[in-house]
C-alpha cells in the first residue's frame, strides 16, 4: 500500500452561492482513511467531487495518481462508490442490475453475471438475488449497495455512511465485510461517517472536516493520543488530591478523569510508563486500584479537533 | 474467478474496451422487452405487416390483375391521372404505422427511461463509474429507437419484401428506393421522439408528467395545427403537428410530396422542424446530465 492513493489540491465545491469545501489540501497515502464531521461538513461533497458527481470548483484531485479531469471516466473503473442513499437500477433483479454496472466497467457480459451473483453471496444476499432491489429492507439495500460497489473490483472503496440504519448485529456485519474487503484484499478504503466506532474499527488515518475546511490530517492514534502514552490510573476517593500532588511534584499533568476516583497522568514529552506511577504510589502510601493506558476516545479527539 | 459465498476475490479477467454506450442501451433493450406491452404492441405491429403480405398474396393468387384494377379505380375516385401503387403507397403506410405505434410506445415505455432512474437514484450508480452523459444519452436513445424502430419500419419492410414478392417484374424499379430512404425518413422521426420524451422527463421529473407533456405535444397540437391552418389558410401552421412533419418528411425522402394534392408544408420546414425539435431536446437532456442536477 505504497503511493498516494487520493491527493486533495486546493479542492473546492460550490453549490451555487454556497462552498461547501474551501479549498482542501490533503493527502491520503493508503489503507483506510475515516471521512470525519458533523453535518454539512462536506464530507459527501469530497467523495462525489473525488467521484466527478459534482464538478469541482477550483483545485484538483488526483486519485491513484491520476488526475481526476484527465482520467475520470477510466479512473473511476478503479473506485467503488457505495453513497449513502439508494441506488439502484429499478425494474430488474438484483442479480441484473449489479451485472449491469459491472458489463459498464468494461466486464465481459458473462463475467459480470458471474460476478454479479459471487459478489452477492459474499455479502449475503445470495437467497435474495433475484429479488427486485424494491422489494428489499434497510438491511439488505445497504448490503446491496455495498455489493454494487465491489462487483467491478475496484482498487480503491468510497463508503458513504454504509451503516446507516442498520440494527446492531447487520451493522457488525457491514463492517465486518468492510473490514475483510480492506485489509485482506488490499483495497483502499475511504469511510464517511457520523459513526466513531466505525471509523474507529476500520481507519487507520482520519480527516476531520467542518464547515468545509479540514481541521485535521492524520493518523488515527495521532488524533486519539494513544502514542502519548497517557495513563489512566485509579485510586480510593479521598486519596484523589494526594495523588495529584504528587503527580504533579514529579513535572506530570494531571487531569481528573470522568469517574470518581480516576487521575489521567500525562508527560508533554515522554510516555507515562507504569513502573513510574507505581512508584508514585508506593511513596505517597496511596494504594492503587487500577491502571490503564488512557487513549482519548476518538470522540473527544474529534470535538476537540473542531473546537480547534 | 468465482468465488462462491464464502470470501471476496479479486477478478483477474481481462476488461473490455467497449463503449459503455453499448450496456447501456442493452440494458434498456432488455427493460423494454421484460414489458408484455411493450412485445405486443411491437409483435402487433409485425403481425400487421405481414396481414398485409397475405393479403397481397391472396390477391395475386386469385386476381392476378388486380394491381391495374386499383389503380383504374383510384384514378377515377382520386382524378387523379397517375394513380398507381408505387412507392406513395408507403407515404401512406407510413402514416399508418407511425401515428398509432409511435405515440402508444412513448406512453408506455419512452416516458419511464430516465424518470425510472430518477425514482431509484440509478443516475448516482451510473455516473460514479466510467460512463460519460453523452454515452448515457445515446444508450437510451439508441434502444429506444430501436424498438420505435422496429414497430414502424418493421412491418413496412416486411410489406416492401412482399410487394416485391408478388408483383411483375417491373415493379422493383418503382419501388427500389423505398426501404433506405424510408429508413432515414424515420430513423429522423424516431429519434426526435426519443429525445424529446426524455428532454420532457429532464425537464418534468416525473414519468406521468412526461406522459401528461407528451400528449398535449402530439395529439393536441395536432388538433391545433389544423385549427391555425383553418383559420389563418397559412400551410406553415400544419407545420407545429409533429405527425403532419412526419408524414412530410416521408414522401419529400420517397419524392412523392409533389404528387400529393393537400396542403402541407414545405418540406424544408418539416425537416428543420424535427430537426431542430431533436437539436433541442438533446441539448435539454445532455445539459442536464452533464450538470448533475439530476442526482440527490
Amino acid at each position: 500500500m505504497s503511493g498516494k492513493v487520493l491527493e486533495l489540491q486546493g479542492l473546492v465545491v460550490r453549490y451555487g452561492k454556497f462552498t461547501a469545501l474551501h479549498g482542501v489540501d490533503a493527502v491520503f497515502e493508503g489503507g483506510a482513511l475515516g471521512l470525519l464531521g458533523p453535518n454539512g461538513a462536506g464530507k459527501s461533497s469530497m467523495m462525489r467531487s473525488i467521484l466527478g458527481l459534482v464538478q469541482p470548483g477550483g483545485g484538483s484531485v488526483k486519485v491513484l495518481g491520476e488526475d481526476t479531469r484527465k482520467a475520470g471516466a477510466l479512473l473511476r473503473r478503479r473506485i467503488g462508490y457505495m453513497p449513502e442513499r439508494d441506488a439502484y437500477i429499478g425494474g430488474v433483479s438484483g442479480v441484473r442490475g449489479l451485472a449491469q454496472l459491472a458489463e459498464i466497467c468494461g466486464f465481459p457480459n458473462d463475467d459480470a453475471m458471474l460476478r454479479a451473483h459471487d459478489v452477492l453471496h459474499f455479502v449475503g444476499l445470495g437467497e435474495e438475488r433475484y429479488r427486485e432491489v424494491s422489494t428489499f429492507s434497510v438491511g439488505m439495500r445497504q448490503r446491496y449497495k455495498l455489493a454494487a460497489a465491489l462487483v467491478h473490483d475496484p482498487d480503491v472503496l468510497f463508503l458513504d455512511e454504509p451503516t446507516n440504519g442498520l440494527d446492531p448485529q447487520n451493522r457488525l456485519r457491514m463492517l465486518g465485510l468492510v473490514e475483510r474487503v480492506s485489509k485482506d484484499h488490499g483495497i483502499h478504503l475511504i469511510l464517511a461517517s457520523h459513526l466513531l466506532p466505525d471509523v474507529e474499527r476500520l481507519c487507520n488515518e482520519v480527516w476531520v472536516l467542518d464547515k468545509g475546511h479540514m481541521k485535521h490530517a492524520g493518523s488515527l492514534a495521532e488524533l486519539t493520543a494513544a502514542a502519548r502514552g497517557a495513563k489512566r490510573v485509579r485510586v480510593e476517593l479521598d486519596a484523589v488530591s494526594a495523588f495529584e500532588l504528587v503527580a504533579s511534584d514529579q513535572g506530570l499533568s494531571v487531569e481528573i478523569g470522568r469517574i470518581h476516583g480516576e487521575l489521567v497522568l500525562s508527560h508533554p514529552e515522554e510516555v507515562v510508563e507504569p513502573h513510574v506511577v507505581f512508584t508514585l504510589a508506593r511513596n505517597a502510601g496511596i494504594p492503587l486500584l487500577g491502571i490503564k493506558d488512557a487513549a482519548r476516545s476518538l470522540e473527544d479527539a474529534f470535538l476537540e479537533a473542531l473546537e480547534a | 474467478m468465482a468465488f462462491r459465498a464464502a470470501e471476496y476475490e479479486r477478478y483477474d479477467g481481462v476488461r473490455s474496451n467497449r463503449p459503455t454506450w453499448i450496456p447501456i442501451a442493452r440494458a434498456t433493450l432488455q427493460r423494454g422487452w421484460s414489458s408484455k406491452w411493450v412485445r405486443r404492441l411491437t409483435f402487433m405491429s409485425l403481425l400487421m405487416g405481414l396481414t398485409v403480405v397475405v393479403i397481397l398474396y391472396i390477391a395475386n393468387q386469385t386476381v392476378p390483375d388486380w394491381r391495374q384494377m386499383v389503380e383504374e379505380v383510384g384514378t377515377r375516385v382520386n382524378e387523379d391521372d397517375n394513380f398507381s401503387i408505387d412507392a406513395r403507397w408507403y407515404v401512406h403506410l407510413t402514416r399508418g404505422f407511425v401515428n398509432p405505434f409511435v405515440l402508444i410506445l412513448s406512453l408506455m415505455f419512452g416516458h419511464d427511461l430516465i424518470a425510472s432512474d430518477l425514482r431509484t437514484n440509478a443516475m448516482e450508480a451510473y455516473f460514479a463509474r466510467p460512463i460519460t452523459p453523452l454515452s448515457y444519452l445515446f444508450g437510451r436513445t439508441v434502444a429506444f429507437v430501436g424498438f420505435l424502430m422496429a414497430a414502424t419500419f418493421g412491418p413496412i419492410l416486411t410489406i416492401w419484401l412482399g410487394d416485391l414478392m408478388f408483383s411483375a417484374e417491373g415493379h422493383f424499379d418503382v419501388i427500389k428506393h423505398v426501404p433506405f430512404r424510408l429508413f432515414f425518413a424515420l430513423l429522423l422521426t424516431c429519434t426526435t421522439v426519443a429525445l424529446m420524451v426524455q428532454a420532457i422527463t429532464i425537464l418534468t421529473r416525473s414519468a406521468i408528467w412526461t406522459n401528461l407533456v407528451f400528449l398535449v405535444i402530439f395529439v393536441m397540437l395536432q388538433g391545433m395545427g389544423l385549427m391555425l391552418w383553418g383559420i389563418t389558410q397559412n400551410d406553415n401552421m400544419l407545420a407545429i403537428s409533429y405527425f403532419h412533419d412526419t408524414w412530410v418528411v416521408a414522401a419529400s425522402m420517397l419524392g412523392e410530396l409533389e404528387h400529393e394534392h393537400g396542403d402541407h408544408v414545405p418540406a424544408g420546414l418539416a425537416f428543420a422542424v424535427l430537426i431542430g425539435l431533436s437539436v433541442l431536446s438533446f441539448a435539454i437532456v445532455h445539459r442536464g446530465l452533464k450538470r448533475r442536477s439530476l442526482l440527490s
